[in-house]
């Protein structure tokens, strides 16, 4: 297996790798499912990658057909994050013969990749019962390695990966990354007064809840404990011209704000959103008892590595919180949410949590303001990533 | 040498038997020109497979066209050999796409079962008439379409006349 394999993609090359089909050299990229039938019955393909959006009819009609036409080649599926089930589902092997599709990937990937994936594979398909059995385990050994057991949430590792893999994506075509980091406010008292069961149910809801708010090729994470990632990425409307004068250069950097401020509508409506839900399980008045706070960073305005900018969302989370919490920060812009009154703060249900809460913020944050002054603003991202850790506020 | 000159008459039908019971004993006497296929992705795959110019009709649930809208409206601008006739007892709303295509008369909507057998016998004896009648003997002439294409205004005022003349009062 070369290079030279013949390759087919199905569906829309810029959504699937955010690059122009002209550059995939030497594969045949079809925009939709029947063009790529079409293909099927005149060329023997040896790889198929089928960006799974593109089919809006029935999704097994038409691989089934696409294995019947090609039935050497292997299927690909490409697929957002949201699809990410389904592609799972199309995968698996059913005991009934060959699955619908023999591997998926989550969109984006770099165009480099699905070479790397021709060349890597062996030409025949596998159909021993054996060697599905080796891939289905394979899978579920991928499976445990990227996400988080508690929510079904992607992991900190697979985000580190997924951050690294955009952002050099982004340096090539010039998009925009903005990573938001938050977590809940006084967690660490919820599960003690609560319990640790109900402090996962939590963590299980809110999981879902941003799930819920983000758009399908967004990557929500869990990075540990109470603290979520969300990675948002949206590619360029145009393409920019290599050489720009210096007023074009500061609009430009204006326009990267944006992004932020964009993605602060999604975070901001998340943020309402757990402000408005029942956790009946934290007591009878559950609902507007829990807060979130959160920092915002961009690519490349705030960082232009995967480290630098987690280090810069974690910055902006620490400022909501010495704002007060229930807020989001985006990093080098101050009050970008003013936090809310809680809801039903009047009917306390949890007076001796709020009260202990209250204490311990103000005390802790006046030992922050204590430390922080003469700190450097690189000071306090040291201090963020090491100490901040350990005494979550 | 028959089947050449009719072309393939495709039935999208599935497993559910609704339409081929009905159809497959009035084609008879033409076998090999009418199939059966289980889904709109099947029939495109034969339709693929036929050589150039042969005329293919598809016959099916008027859901079954509606599956991949946008590009199949771009399928029959590419092959203008193509005609379709969709069954749809409860009226249905086409997507613009879909319009331009009935516009164009190359997708025919029919209310009934009954409808939907005598459109197929009428392709059939015009398909066959259009092969006699080509000055080319090599194959049948194609669909004749019209090069207008009407604006998404024009097409609601045709599909959809009393709303269009709510509007206007």
């Amino acid at each position: 297996m070369t290079k030279s394999n013949k390759i087919l993609l199905i569906g829309n090359a810029k959504k699937a790798f955010g690059i122009s089909p002209k550059d995939l050299n030497g594969v045949t990229v079809c925009d939709s499912v029947l063009i790529g039938i079409e293909q099927t019955q005149k060329i023997q393909f040896h790889e198929i990658f089928i960006v799974l959006s593109s089919i809006s009819g029935q999704i097994q009609q038409a691989l089934q057909t696409l294995r019947q036409s090609n039935p050497r080649a292997r299927l690909t599926l490409l697929a957002q994050m949201l699809e990410e089930p389904l592609a799972m589902g199309l995968v698996r092997n059913d005991g009934a013969g060959r699955p619908l599709a023999d591997d998926y990937q989550i969109c984006p990937i770099l165009p480099e990749t699905i070479f790397t994936i021709s060349t890597q594979r062996p030409a025949e398909p596998l159909t021993s019962e054996k060697e599905l059995e080796y891939q289905k385990r394979i899978r579920q050994l991928e499976m445990l390695a990227t996400e988080d057991d508690l929510t079904g949430l992607k992991n900190r590792r697979y985000l580190n990966q997924f951050l690294a893999q955009i952002l050099s994506l982004a340096r090539q075509y010039h998009f925009q990354v903005t990573l938001l980091l938050f977590d809940i406010d006084n967690f660490k008292q919820y599960n003690d007064l609560f319990g640790h069961a109900v402090g996962d149910d939590v963590l299980i809801q809110v999981g879902k809840m941003i799930r819920h708010c983000c758009r399908g090729h967004d990557v929500v994470s869990r990075m540990g404990g109470d603290e979520f990632a969300v990675v948002f990425w949206d590619l360029p409307e145009k393409q920019r011209p290599a050489e720009e004068k210096e007023e074009k250069a500061i609009e430009r950097r204006k326009a990267d704000r944006k992004h932020p401020r964009e993605t602060l509508f999604m975070a901001e409506r998340f943020r309402n959103e757990i402000a408005a839900a029942k956790f009946p399980l934290l007591g009878p008045s559950g609902q507007g008892k829990l807060t979130i706070s959160g920092g915002l960073a961009s690519f490349p305005t705030d960082g232009k590595t995967a480290k630098a900018l987690i280090a810069r969302a974690d910055e902006a989370m620490l400022e909501a919180k010495r704002q007060g919490k229930n807020q989001i920060v985006i990093i080098g812009e101050k009050n970008n949410s003013s936090p809310q009154p809680l809801l039903d703060t009047a009917a306390g249900s949890m007076p001796a949590l709020e009260k202990k809460q209250e204490s311990k913020t103000t005390a802790k944050t006046n030992q922050k303001e204590k430390r922080k002054k003469p700190a450097s603003s690189a000071t306090r991202i040291k201090s963020a990533s090491t100490a901040g850790r350990k005494k979550k506020l | 040498m028959k089947s050449q000159q009719i072309g393939i008459i495709l039935i999208i039908d599935g497993s559910d038997d609704f339409l081929w019971s009905d159809i497959s004993p009035i084609f008879d006497g033409l076998m090999g020109i009418c199939e059966r296929c289980g889904h709109l992705y099947e029939a495109i795959s034969i339709l693929s497979g036929t050589p150039e110019g042969t005329p293919v009709t598809i016959a099916g649930m008027a859901y079954e066209f509606m599956k991949e809208t946008g590009s199949f409206f771009a399928f029959l601008n590419k092959y203008p050999n193509l005609f379709c006739i969709a069954l749809d007892p409860v009226g249905r709303d086409y997507p613009y796409p879909l319009r331009q295509a009935i516009w164009h008369g190359q997708f025919l909507v029919c209310r009934s079962k009954e409808d939907l057998l005598h459109a197929l016998l009428w392709t059939v004896e015009n398909s066959c008439q259009r092969t006699i009648l080509s000055p080319q003997t090599k194959g049948p002439k194609p669909l004749e379409r019209s090069e207008y294409q009407l604006s998404q205004e024009e097409m609601d005022a045709l599909f959809n006349p009393l709303i269009a003349d709510d509007e206007v009062q």
